[in-house]
């Protein structure tokens, strides 16, 4: 008798339980979503991405400029030194040593210039000679 | 062996949503942000309603939803390469819901109904009453517990996969879903004979 009643019980439960749980089932489309929301959880993706899009580019132009720069520093260098060894003196400079030389040596303006060209000339073999 | 085969079938809707879930990741893997409207219209809806139900507020949940949605769109792979991606969307919803809900600790409103946009029940008030009741009785549970109700009953989650979203043992979820149940069907009772009275 009691046992009977003890499944009668539990069977009420498992009813009771069945019940409530179809009421929570039935409520769950109660609630419906605002109607603003899909256009701003678009736009703010929208923003979003398009921010970290600017931002992966400007990282990418900042790389590219540095990593530009770190190939261009030795080249303009390379360049710098050619270039002091290719530039000679002026005109002016030379007839300025020519004048200088046959003051101090005594020696005629043609011997002068003679001899300013040849010091010139084993200043640029100095310069161009290669390093050991 | 009914349940089993229910069992099974939950599973498969699960596996089924989530492949879904996934090729909309994927769509916006290649697409960017435009692919995003797919993944909300599939989930919207689903994911307010967790989402409202951790943080007792529906503006709050939106507020979830639509930062877990943007995240999604700014890395979407990590989305279309987990294992569960529906339960990994729910994970993501779920922590937020749970920092909004650290932030602003809005444990006075709890009985408060006020901020739910709802659907109109044609011809049935008695209804609408029957589903307010069960929202302001899912209201007054702590969150651990309302959001096993809601992934068990609402997204027909097997204890398994609750467990892997909400990161506990199965036996926890299932215990966990016990507790509010009963605790739902006294709520609810009493909310019937009140009304029975009135």
């Amino acid at each position: 008798m009691s046992e009977s009643h003890h499944d009668a019980d539990l069977g009420n439960d498992n009813q009771d339980f069945h019940e409530i749980e179809q009421r929570i089932r039935a409520a769950g489309s109660y609630v419906r979503v605002s109607d603003d929301l899909r256009p701003r959880t678009l736009e703010a993706a929208r923003s979003v991405c398009d921010d970290t899009l600017f931002e992966r580019r400007m990282g990418g132009f900042f790389v590219c400029v540095l990593l530009m720069f770190c190939l261009a520093s030795p080249v303009v260098e390379l360049l710098g030194d050619y270039q002091s060894r290719f530039s000679g003196p002026s005109s002016v400079e030379v007839h300025r040593k020519a004048a200088e030389l046959s003051r101090r040596s005594d020696i005629g303006t043609q011997w002068g210039m003679c001899e300013a060209f040849s010091q010139l000339r084993q200043t640029q073999a100095s310069r161009f000679r290669l390093p050991r | 062996m009914d349940g089993r085969r229910a069992s099974l079938g939950l599973m498969a809707n699960f596996e089924t949503f989530s492949e879904r879930v996934r090729m909309h990741a994927q769509r916006i893997a290649e697409s960017s942000a435009p692919a995003l409207s797919g993944l909300y219209d599939l989930t919207a809806q689903r994911l307010v309603r967790y989402a409202t139900t951790i943080t007792r507020n529906q503006h709050d949940g939106e507020d979830a939803v639509q930062t877990t949605l943007v995240r999604v769109a700014v890395e979407p792979e990590q989305l279309a390469a987990a294992e569960q991606p529906w339960g990994y969307l729910l994970s993501m919803v779920r922590n937020e819901s749970l920092v909004i809900l650290r932030r602003k600790q809005r444990w006075s409103l709890v009985s408060n109904l006020t901020d739910l946009l709802t659907r109109r029940v044609v011809d049935s008030i008695e209804l609408e009453d029957q589903h307010r009741a069960v929202w302001a009785a899912m209201r007054t549970l702590p969150a651990e517990q309302s959001e096993v109700v809601v992934l068990k009953i609402w997204e027909e989650m097997t204890f398994a996969q609750i467990a892997s979203v909400l990161e506990i043992t199965p036996s926890t979820a299932a215990s966990r879903y016990r507790y509010a149940i009963g605790k739902l069907a006294d709520k609810l009772h009493a909310n019937d004979a009140e009304v029975a009275h009135e």
